[in-house]
């Protein structure tokens, strides 16, 4: 047995005994969060080390009871025997497995089928099943010890020579995908998802078992499964499977895998010579005779035997990586030779090396140099990542250990040379910008530098007297001015954007003060003076504000930058023609703004190239020039920076969102009556929808809408859509230029004040009661003509009803925009408006649902900012 | 040769971590928990740390930290290899103190390239040749 | 109207969602030896694809698509 194996087998016996005692613990005394811990544990422990073994059935179970363990640990689901009754049957059953693993070194042959019908008991009891999927922790372990699945060879070589040859990589995935049965009533379409799976090079359909006789079936019931090969990388398959991931089995597999020859082994001297033959054409780097000793060979013997196939697959070789990848062409040589194609170990614990193929220097160098790069830009990311000051300075050491030695790795000097350089800066300034950008030139090939005496003027030559620092001289040794620049560590500004933000409060507390003199003193004279002091002061914090703030001003080139080669390399993969215009990448905008922007933008983007145009044939077809437009725009509008993505496209079709939405029950069958164009494609923003696979092929608009929404109104902005059915989408993003100050109008309530942010509010109006109507369960109201929907903010907040509600004959309602709709929203009187910081929640009241922060008021009352989107 | 220290609670992947490693000519250390981890690590000298996440007694995290607070290990390079996938559980991870993530089951030549990289060696013995 | 029937010829038009399968099955066990055509359609439901590759029937004008031309690869009219 493998030594790998006989270790698995007794620790997970132990595990299972630890979790089986603790489970029966645990019904004696359910509260016990020592033990729930253990057992916890010890299940994770048996999943973690299961995934190193060709197993899945077990990891799979083991991971529900993982699942449903959890959620009994943070209390999610209360513990009761039934609970326990299905957990212990589930570990027996595990027990089981592993005798027969033991015995015959694999699972027996109803695994699956078991594990399938258990899981789904155990996931029977977590909240919403569909989670497990959203979680990618969850992800199913799939084996990589034995990563070859058995299926592969089921491919027609034909099928597997074409995918050979349109591999962009040395690896590939090769999956397994078997919906599960009830899929159809949760609105999966199986085929759909395949169909924008990225990287598909080739996949095989069919039932899972025989299908029963037609007049039984059940038309609702899913019962295939998928076998296919992408060219692709394990996370972006798992982020488009990501909602069915449980149902996926993932492999990587080297694109030498795919090379397995098919047939019956022929016999015959023949085969001796050509291997003799070839080896010889092989190290003396004869490719021409190498090729000509093969198709010779093919002419002579039966196309349908093994060799025949080993030959073909040695061609296909030859014509890919030619005589590189050596390992690769040996072992295809030796099929040929002996009728049995060596096994090509590539077990990760396997100690013999033999018959590893060495891939050739350059290629392996360079997927050194991709790994080394990564690495480093994982130093990064550290780096970024805030921590403990009384770790960080031990963690910086660390990172500096790394880039260090990865600079030695790839002997890079110049890297190694300049890194202490670097580091200090960082650890003195806090500013990452020297690392980060020679991090980037880590291993880049570098032209010899001239030695410094032949670019800096020679010693004979004249230095103009008026040459001093902040000067330059130029080549006919005239001097010009520099711009003067001080670098300056960004918490020093931040610290002064505080006291800004400070003043700001302060200042505030003038106008309380002027009131106060006004009423409790009776001195309008004293509180007229306090108004003029109040002016020139806030004056003078605007310049201030004003200056902080636009030296922390970016331009957004800093987040374009990247675009023209995420557009490249993804409109090559996807076989698109696209040309690229950016426009106004010097506006500028706050750092933390810019920062926020980045990741919905590259969405948008993605978006943009992955449904939104369409294939040159498609747009031949449509009558448009075959290469596709996308459109990045920035530009300011008064206090917002506007960026737009645009695309010549296919763009959206607002019936099929609609009609989808309906489907979905995302909105009633009136909602959708009204619903003029530009409100229906807006939907792909709700969650429910934009989540949901399918749509993208509908919309041109897909997964990851209502991710870049909630980015942007996190940031205090809005994003929109619009859209032209075959004529392309314009997604337009607006964004506060800064993110320091916001502008509020405070609100009363049940004798509480409260602040809503001022972008939010549309108008104030008093309505007669009278003039509320009940529209079903929903109270609304005319404003010019447009029905609008009536919340009570009272209620909203569960703040006690008071009798003098009812006696009111009108009612003081603030219409509010949230996302595109509008709300009036019953409060108890308006008050003023304000400047104010909003900070986030802090110590108990953290997490308190329906808020989004706190502002410190001029009168040292703390103010809870409303937080709208989530309320209503 | 550099020296290895392997900490994970799992004896079946201690041993796999073990043999790729050994192969691709690391001095191997093997602790079942974070106690036992710094305790090793306070004895001798290690250029490198493979940590698990979720440990009886110590976990992942504290041991990292541990480590990062200490002067004497602080700028010893660690990589977290871990089951758990999420984005939030790499960044938890950096502000730990790791170099880097690696999600359970690892690749045997993705854990030797990176251990050989970020020990300062460059393509293994075996590529080489 | 997505399906059109013709004595044992089937024709897919447009786009054939999963409200059309059970439709589509009452229908095909009638018909002995169906034969389907794709020429008109656009996008077909897995529930569609499915019904079709349990029945003994034949398909063609499969359209471009390596997903369908997977699903109906022993099924592709002569």
């Amino acid at each position: 047995m493998n030594p790998l194996l006989a270790q698995f087998i007794p620790e997970a016996r132990d595990l299972l005994e630890q979790a089986g005692n603790g489970m029966l613990a645990l019904e004696r005394d359910a509260g016990s969060q020592s033990v729930i811990n253990d057992v916890f544990r010890a299940v994770h422990t048996l999943k973690g080390s299961s995934g190193l073994f060709d197993v899945g059935p077990l990891t799979r179970l083991v991971h529900a009871a993982e699942d449903l363990l959890g959620e009994v640990r943070t209390g999610e689901i209360p513990l009761n025997s039934d609970i326990v009754d299905r957990l212990l049957d589930s570990l027996d059953l595990v027990g089981r497995w592993i005798d027969a693993l033991e015995t015959r070194e694999a699972l027996p042959s109803d695994a699956e089928a078991t594990m399938t019908e258990r899981v789904k008991v155990l996931r029977s009891w977590l909240a919403e099943p569909s989670t497990a999927g959203l979680d990618r922790a969850t992800a199913p372990m799939t084996s990589v010890v034995t990563e070859v699945p058995d299926w592969l060879d089921r491919f027609p070589e034909a099928d597997r020579m074409t995918a050979f040859k349109a591999l962009s990589r040395p690896r590939l995935l090769a999956w397994s995908f078997e919906p599960d049965e009830d899929c159809f009533f949760r609105g999966d379409d199986p085929v759909a998802m395949l169909r924008h799976a990225p990287g598909i090079l080739t996949l095989r359909a069919g039932p899972r078992a025989p299908f029963p006789t037609f007049d039984s079936m059940d038309p609702l019931s899913c019962l295939l499964r998928f076998e296919v090969l992408s060219d692709t990388t394990r996370a972006e398959l798992d982020e488009h499977m990501r909602y069915v991931i449980e149902r996926v089995d993932i492999r990587e597999i080297a694109s030498a895998d795919l090379a397995s020859p098919v047939g019956k082994a022929a016999g015959g001297p023949v085969f001796g010579d050509f291997g003799r033959l070839a080896r010889q054409h092989l190290a003396g780097g004869d490719r021409t005779a190498l090729e000509r000793a093969v198709s010779t060979l093919l002419t002579m013997i039966a196309p349908a035997s093994f060799q025949a196939s080993a030959l073909r697959w040695v061609q296909a070789h030859l014509s890919c990586h030619g005589l590189d990848r050596r390992g690769d062409l040996e072992r295809l040589i030796a099929a040929v030779e002996t009728g049995v194609l060596p096994p090509r170990s590539e077990h990760p614990a396997a100690t013999s090396s033999a018959a590893e193929p060495a891939p050739s220097p350059t290629e392996g160098e360079a997927a050194l140099h991709d790994t080394a790069r990564t690495i480093a830009a994982e130093q990064i990311k550290v780096l970024k990542t805030p921590a403990d000051p009384a770790l960080a300075q031990g963690r910086l050491e660390a990172v500096a250990t790394v880039l260090k030695n990865l600079a030695d790795a790839l002997g890079d000097s110049h890297m190694a040379a300049e890194l202490p350089n670097a580091v200090t800066a960082f650890r003195q300034t806090g500013d990452l910008g020297p690392l980060q950008a020679l991090v980037e030139t880590l291993g880049e090939q570098r032209p010899e530098i001239p030695p410094p005496d032949r670019i800096a003027p020679s010693a004979a030559e004249p230095i103009p007297a008026s040459s001093k620092p902040g000067a330059a001289v130029d080549e006919h040794g005239d001097v010009k001015a520099l711009p003067r620049v001080l670098r300056v560590d960004q918490s020093k500004i931040d610290s002064i954007m505080n006291l800004v933000a400070e003043l700001i409060v302060a200042k505030n507390g003038l106008s309380y003060l002027a009131t106060r003199a006004e009423q409790v003193h009776g001195s309008r004279v004293v509180a007229r003076e306090i108004k003029d002091q109040f002016a020139v002061i806030d004056r003078i914090t605007q310049g201030l504000q004003v200056g902080v703030m636009a030296v922390r001003m970016m331009p957004v080139s800093q987040v374009f930058q990247r675009f023209p080669r995420l557009v490249r390399d993804i409109s090559r993969k996807l076989g698109k023609k696209i040309e690229l215009v950016i426009e106004g990448e010097d506006t500028e905008a706050d750092k933390n703004v810019l920062e926020s922007l980045a990741d919905p933008l590259i969405h948008m983007v993605r978006n943009s190239l992955d449904h939104g145009i369409e294939t040159p044939d498609e747009r031949k077809a449509a009558g448009k020039p075959e290469q596709g437009v996308l459109k990045i725009v920035a530009r300011q509008e008064n206090d917002f920076v506007v960026i737009e993505v645009s695309d010549d496209g296919k763009g959206i079709d607002p019936l099929r969102v609609k009609a989808k939405a309906l489907k979905l029950g995302l909105i009633s069958p009136e909602r959708a009556e009204q619903m003029n164009d530009g409100e229906a494609i807006n939907l792909v923003f709700d969650a429910g929808l934009s989540t949901k696979e399918e749509v993208s092929d509908l919309s041109g608009r897909g997964v990851g809408m209502d991710v870049v929404r909630s980015a942007v109104i996190k940031a205090g902005g809005e994003v929109s859509l619009r859209s032209t059915l075959g004529a392309g989408t314009l997604v337009t993003v607006r964004l506060p230029l800064t993110m320091a100050v916001t502008r509020i109008v405070t609100i009363e309530c049940r004798g509480r004040i409260f602040g809503i942010p001022m972008d939010h509010v549309v108008e104030t109006v008093r309505v007669k009661r009278e003039h509320i109507h009940r529209i079903k369960a929903m109270e609304t109201f005319v404003l010019r003509d447009t029905i609008i929907p009536i919340a009570r903010l009272a209620r909203a907040l569960r703040l006690p009803e008071v009798a003098s509600d009812a006696q009111r004959d009108e009612e003081a309602v603030m219409v509010v925009k949230v996302g595109r709709e509008r709300v009036g929203m019953v409060v108890d009187g308006f008050r003023e408006r304000l400047e104010v910081i909003v900070k986030p929640l802090e110590g108990v009241l953290e997490g308190l649902p329906g808020f989004s922060g706190t502002a410190l008021l001029g009168d040292g009352q703390v103010l809870l900012v409303l937080d709208l989107q989530e309320m209503l | 040769m550099p020296h290895v220290l392997i900490i994970d609670d799992s004896s079946t992947t201690r041993l796999y971590y073990r043999e790729i490693l050994e192969e691709a000519g690391f001095v191997v250390d093997e602790a079942i928990n974070g106690i036992e981890g710094l305790e090793k690590a306070m004895n001798r000298s290690f250029d490198i740390f493979l940590v698990d996440l979720n440990m009886p007694k110590m976990d992942g995290y504290t041991f990292l930290g541990q480590i990062r607070r200490t002067v004497e290990l602080e700028a010893v390079p660690a990589i977290m290899i871990s089951t758990q996938a999420r984005e939030a559980d790499q960044v938890k991870a950096y502000a730990a103190g790791a170099n880097l993530y690696m999600i359970k089951p690892v690749h045997a030549a993705d854990l030797t390239t990176r251990s050989r990289l970020i020990t300062g060696q460059g393509a293994s013995p075996r590529m080489a040749s | 109207m997505p399906i059109r029937t013709e004595d044992s010829l089937i024709a897919l038009d447009g786009h054939c969602t999963i409200e059309e399968a059970e439709a589509l099955f009452e229908i095909l066990r009638g018909i002995e030896e169906p034969v389907f055509d794709l020429a008109a359609t656009n996008t077909l439901h897995t529930a569609i694809v499915q019904l079709i590759m349990a029945s003994s029937g034949v398909v063609r004008n499969i359209p471009d698509d390596p997903v369908l031309a997977a699903c109906f690869h022993n099924r592709r009219a002569a």
